[in-house]
């Protein structure tokens, strides 16, 4: 009960940061997204049903939010989070470097998505433009604050852990 | 967490890619009320972020104090010197006006603006959501200070934009430089009918790109751009900004403008609301 008490408290954390201190340091316009570092994150260490579901909660508040159409972040996020949930078991979770790079990886495909939808279909061909201006810079600032932010995430898995073993050991 | 071969876990992809598409096609639409739902989320966290962007504006304060100190002994007698000068200055512009309203009164002079019934509101996040793509910022007004759709927002004399949504206390803005903004304008000098398009391309260097000149349209830099009577959501009459460069397709068949707004978008603080919606948009 606790483990899901905290995921929702990060959860809501997560969409408030996103909206005021991450705006703070954005950097040339570009602010990281914290929300595709928290799902990926979590569904590498927690499994692909938990992390679908984290990314559909952290989606639709995100939709609910800031944009008109609800459902369409929240597509993203969920298949972030199933699709690299599905990768649980074939790597060292202590090792920072591919879980860096699969977060790098999704935001990348992330970028490309919202583009083709809402750039490209209204008739924007400049990719080169959107992808050099948007898409990369905000991929290397997202990876960069998944460095510091996986560790943080992977000593929340290893106490919840902990609490799980007390509760089994109680009952 | 070991692989599961519980059959729920094999549809779960397909259930919520389901539920998330139906969720698009029901939303996407552009929303006159805000649902229930909204609601309740909002009033829960637009109080806790304006609690975070306080509390930030306040630690910046106390930096921004500390490193300046030093500064305000010789910015404050710069200051009570240029109060004195402006004092003189005021009055002398106060008889100006005097005199101004006296031949405004004898002329009946044609106003460059038409008046309309405005609020003030504070612009309390920029760019909160869709935070790399697009222009769309939160205001401190809703729905309890008679806010609606679609009303317009200014800042000083020039066009910020329009109201997409509205909550109880807040409302979102979009700008007239997002990327999907749109605006029938004409040039006012010539009378010609244009149209001024935001883009990212041009919204990084805080400009707009005026689009469907008139090929005869006699335009010079410098000319001023206003809003026309063909608007969706516009009133006519509003400035938008002055054209700072004419430029040629490359088939040179299509002329377009590169315009430069009269509101710096950059530091916008304080906004005016027009309070009445001019038309409703279909």
């Amino acid at each position: 009960m606790k483990k899901y008490s905290v995921m929702v408290c990060i959860v809501i954390i997560n969409i408030i940061l996103q909206a005021t201190i991450i705006k703070e340091i954005s950097i040339g316009g570009i602010s990281p997204d914290l929300l595709i570092i928290t799902t990926v994150s979590f569904s590498l260490l927690f499994g692909r049903v938990k992390g679908s579901f984290l990314g559909l909660a952290v989606g639709l508040l995100r939709d609910i939010f800031y944009l008109n159409i609800i459902g369409f972040y929240a597509l993203i996020y969920v298949y972030c989070g199933y699709l690299t949930g599905s990768l649980d078991n074939n790597f060292h979770k202590d090792s920072l470097v591919i879980p860096t790079i699969i977060i790098a990886i999704c935001d990348l495909a992330k970028g490309l998505f919202v583009y083709i939808i809402t750039y490209l279909l209204r008739g924007r061909t400049d990719i080169g433009y959107y992808f050099i201006r948007i898409i990369i810079p905000e991929v290397v600032y997202t990876t960069l604050l998944a460095v510091i932010l996986y560790r943080f995430y992977y000593y929340l898995h290893n106490k919840m852990k902990i609490w799980s073993r007390k509760e089994a050991s109680k009952i | 967490m070991k692989k599961q071969s519980n059959p729920l876990t094999k549809y779960l992809l397909l259930g919520l890619t389901v539920m998330c598409l139906l969720l698009i096609f029901f939303t996407n639409r552009s929303k006159q009320n805000v649902s229930l739902a909204e609601k309740g989320i909002s009033s829960i966290i637009i109080p806790m972020q304006k609690g975070v962007n306080a509390l930030s504006d306040w630690i910046k304060e106390q930096i921004h104090f500390v490193t300046h100190i030093r500064q305000l002994d010789t910015m404050n007698e710069a200051l009570e010197e240029e109060v004195a000068k402006l004092r003189y200055e005021n009055k002398m512009l106060q008889q100006d006006k005097i005199e101004l309203d006296r031949l405004r009164g004898l002329y009946q002079l044609d106003k460059k603006y038409p008046e309309y019934p405005k609020i003030g509101a504070q612009v309390m996040g920029e760019d909160p959501g869709n935070w790399n793509w697009y222009r769309i910022f939160l205001i401190d007004k809703g729905t309890k200070d008679g806010l609606m759709d679609n009303m317009i927002v200014m800042a000083g004399n020039g066009l910020v934009g329009y109201i997409i949504e509205v909550g109880p206390n807040y409302s979102k803005v979009k700008s007239i430089i997002d990327d999907t903004s749109n605006v029938s304008a004409k040039i006012l000098r010539t009378s010609d009918l244009c149209n001024v398009n935001g883009g990212n391309l041009y919204t990084e260097k805080g400009l707009l790109k005026v689009d469907y000149i008139d090929n005869d349209a006699n335009i010079v830099v410098g000319d001023e751009v206003v809003t026309s009577h063909l608007g969706d959501i516009y009133p006519p009459g509003i400035m938008i900004g002055t054209i700072k460069e004419i430029k040629e397709d490359n088939s040179k068949l299509v002329k377009y403008a590169i315009l430069e707004p009269v509101v710096d978008f950059k530091h916008l603080e304080q906004v005016l609301v027009i309070n009445q919606v001019w038309k409703e948009k279909q």
